[in-house]
């Protein structure tokens, strides 16, 4: 078939001159522009709609996943107990955060809180079989976040998108489905990590109290606050003390608490702190590659981040930082072999610092921050 | 993100002896965790210590 062909099979969708036979071509370009012109925002609006339902449900499911695996490891652990109803009432449980119109002492109320609701989760967990061991109670917790969050975002979605069907408002469901594939990706991580829980698997978080809890090995290990350790030893004429989250439970520890206890109650004269934790690497970016700053670097609502340097800065301690790089599902699942292989880099990184930037008599804190599910020390 | 949920992890376990430096490499069990007291050495007969657990992605 030649250009000519094809110019003479389209030429009656274009008429020319005075071709009135041809009338209803006309009707075939007009009408469409007419109907879109009326309809076309509902038209969008429906397409859009359809498009959220399909998320929705997707979020829906995952939600119901996470919910059975909650209530089936509660009963590996103890068959006895029917927790279906305890787990259904946890999955709504909530923490309201403080008034922040008047900032000053918030960190001290926000410290409080989470004191409350973890105390709270862990009483919970406990009830449901009061004989599980310390480390089964620190998965089971680790499940029961998952899942509450799981539900939690499930719950605002469809917030959101009942909202939008109800107003016929674009503002709402547009939103929703531009922020949608974030979401998701975040649900299918959080979904994913659950089997990692149940498992007991170092998770990608882990890889800083895994490179700190090597240089702990065969060391006294202190219990310095709420399930975090401290060790010290000698190296090349500095003492060094090890900090992390005491495993292979799942704990996060207090490391901003013990941070402050060493130093302002304990009266060690820190020079250098150096902390090694996961960050979210951009896309385009390796996993398992790592980076060196200056800062505290350590996750979650703030309060050890301002604890940390809060007493940094009282006595001018510099805080170094090392960075595993790695994306949020890579951070609660299961451990990559890049992101375990990356612990000589990182110790290597570590003592060269300690080389560097430090002297003869100094004593340097290191820390390893994360979830230490899976690792001990 | 869609790449790798067609992914599937099989999560190994490191153990890596005490004496003689050999590392194995076995599948992970239920109740392994790293830095536990591992099996005996298959080559020395020495303690080895699990050093490493992680998932290597294998496309289905």
């Amino acid at each position: 078939m030649n250009l000519t062909d094809i110019q003479l099979q389209i030429n009656p969708f274009f008429p020319t001159g005075s071709d009135t036979s041809s009338w209803w071509i006309y009707l075939i370009w007009i009408l469409p522009i007419f109907f879109f012109m009326l309809y076309g925002q509902r038209f969008q609006m429906w397409m859009v709609l359809n498009d959220v339902s399909k998320s929705v449900n997707k979020l829906k499911g995952m939600r119901e996943t996470a919910r059975k695996e909650a209530i089936e490891y509660a009963k590996s652990i103890n068959p006895n107990v029917d927790n279906t109803e305890r787990i259904d009432r946890f999955l709504e449980y909530f923490a309201i955060m403080p008034v922040d119109m008047d900032p000053s002492g918030i960190i001290k109320k926000l410290q409080h809180l989470m004191r409350i609701r973890d105390d709270r989760v862990k009483a919970e967990v406990m009830a449901m079989a009061p004989s599980m061991d310390n480390i089964s109670a620190s998965k089971m917790e680790n499940v029961l976040e998952a899942a509450t969050l799981l539900h939690m975002i499930y719950k605002v979605v469809r917030h959101f998108f009942l909202m939008g069907k109800k107003t016929t408002s674009m503002f709402f469901v547009v939103q929703l489905q531009m922020i949608m594939p974030i979401l998701l990706q975040e649900a299918e991580a959080l979904t994913k990590a659950i089997g990692t829980f149940k498992a007991g698997q170092p998770i990608g978080d882990g890889i800083g109290p895994m490179i700190v809890g090597k240089l702990m090995l065969n060391k006294e290990k202190k219990t310095i606050a709420k399930e975090t350790v401290v060790s010290e030893d000698q190296y090349s004429g500095r003492t060094l003390y090890f900090m992390k989250a005491e495993g292979p439970a799942g704990n996060v520890g207090e490391p901003g608490t013990a941070v402050e206890k060493l130093i302002n109650e304990m009266g060690v004269k820190i020079n250098s702190v150096i902390m090694i934790d996961a960050a979210l690497k951009l896309e385009g970016e390796k996993t398992g590659e790592l980076a060196e700053g200056v800062g505290a670097a350590i996750g979650g609502i703030g309060v050890d981040r301002f604890q940390i340097e809060e007493v940094a800065t009282r006595h001018g301690i510099p805080v170094y930082a090392i960075i595993i790089k790695q994306s949020i599902l890579d951070a609660i699942t299961v451990m990559k072999k890049e992101i375990a292989e990356s612990i000589e880099k990182v110790t290597k990184s570590v003592f060269n610092v300690i080389e560097e930037k430090t002297k003869e008599g100094d004593s340097v804190l290191i820390i390893g921050v994360g979830n230490t599910l899976g690792v001990a020390q | 993100m869609s790449n790798e949920s067609k992914e599937k992890p099989l999560v190994y376990t490191i153990e890596e002896c005490k004496q003689c430096g050999l590392k194995t490499k076995r599948t992970f069990k239920l109740g392994d965790f790293v830095y536990k007291i591992g099996e005996l050495c298959s080559k020395c007969k020495g303690s080895t210590l699990v050093t490493m657990i992680y998932a290597e992605y294998i496309k289905t």
